[in-house]
């Protein structure tokens, strides 16, 4: 799963390096770089990203009062070249706290820290599903999530492929995937998340998954042999 | 500065250290003249977010004497008193600063003959 950001910081030193960090990890992408709060809070797309990196010391309007100006709060990663800003950090739905300057092997550890908080968050509200809602065609409709084999993402949809016909439905894949049980769906491409029980042949980096070709992604594969047991 | 040390701590190859080099002189120049304009209009809010800023960046490169005159000029502006002290901390900042910029050019020098796609 890669996990999108924006970084709002006023230091164009650290979010170059902050980006080049980000640009080691496979599991993080960077949506935007912001060096003014403000410009951010009108070009940010709040639903592309999953959080943010946020410096809290900013001239004009700090960290804390961009959140606050904000109907919701973003799963947020502060950075500061202070400690005293923690408590407020965790009052403010904070992944982490960077401490400036910071090593690309804290960096490591806190994208560690946000792949934990996403799981939690995804097993968290998992009741065990069996079904999903999904509207298509304006009417909510009852899935049941073991028929679900292939979504894919095209545009601004979503396709959502069972054993008995296709669904079109005006979500995000990502949307999708945290309605999905953990431990039975795997997303392998951008586009693409499959029922790793319903997966047919692997060959290289092509899937195949009731008689349809899939890619994989490099960034994926090695999770993927790992969840399959393919040595 | 430590080249090799400061790509195991970054994590990353001359071609990137050398840019991000590069940004930090430019920084550290603006920065300071920031700092120099902010104390002729006594302006402390800006002494003090500037050398803050300027702070972080100078710690990655592992600066330790302007690390603590940043440290330095930071609390003097946070006191919200404008000292003579401060005002010396001030200039003997950008004295540092003109040094240090000529030991990076050394630096960028030796990483340009390093990074062979340059």
């Amino acid at each position: 799963m890669v996990f999108k950001c924006a970084i709002i910081d006023d230091d164009p030193f650290f979010t170059e390096l902050i980006n080049h960090y980000i640009s080691q990890v496979d599991s993080i992408e960077c949506c935007g770089i912001y060096h003014n709060p403000f410009d951010a809070l009108n070009k940010v797309n709040f639903q592309e990203i999953d959080f943010l990196f946020l410096d809290i010391e900013m001239p004009e309007m700090n960290g804390l009062e961009f959140l606050k100006s904000l109907t919701t709060l973003p799963p947020t990663v502060f950075v500061s070249g202070k400690t005293t800003y923690g408590v407020d950090a965790f009052e403010n739905n904070a992944i982490d706290y960077l401490y400036k300057p910071v090593s690309f092997a804290r960096f490591s550890k806190c994208v560690n820290k946000i792949k934990a908080h996403f799981e939690h968050t995804r097993t968290n509200s998992q009741v065990k599903q069996q079904n999903i809602f999904i509207k298509h065609n304006g009417i909510h409709i009852r899935l049941a999530v073991d028929d679900i084999f292939v979504i894919r993402a095209h545009d601004n949809d979503v396709t959502l492929n069972t054993n008995v016909r296709s669904y079109k439905t005006h979500l995000r894949l990502k949307d999708i995937y945290d309605m999905l049980p953990l431990n039975d769906f795997m997303q392998v491409h951008r586009s693409f998340i499959v029922q790793l029980a319903k997966i047919d042949k692997v060959d290289g980096e092509i899937i195949e998954i009731n008689g349809r070709t899939i890619p994989v992604s490099r960034t994926y594969l090695g999770e993927l042999y790992e969840r399959l047991k393919i040595k | 500065m430590n080249i090799q040390a400061l790509k195991t701590y970054l994590n990353c190859d001359n071609g990137f250290l050398l840019s991000l080099v590069q940004k930090f002189v430019e920084e550290l120049n603006d920065t300071t003249n920031k700092i120099t304009l902010a104390w002729q209009n006594q302006n402390l809010t800006s002494i003090k977010l500037n050398a803050h800023k300027l702070l972080s960046s100078v710690k990655v490169m592992q600066l330790k004497e302007l690390t603590l005159s940043l440290e330095k000029i930071e609390a003097g502006a946070a006191s919200k008193h404008i000292s003579s002290e401060l005002e010396e901390d001030i200039k003997q900042l950008d004295i540092q600063v003109k040094k240090v910029i000529n030991d990076l050019q050394l630096t960028i020098e030796e990483l340009e003959a390093n990074s062979p796609c340059i």
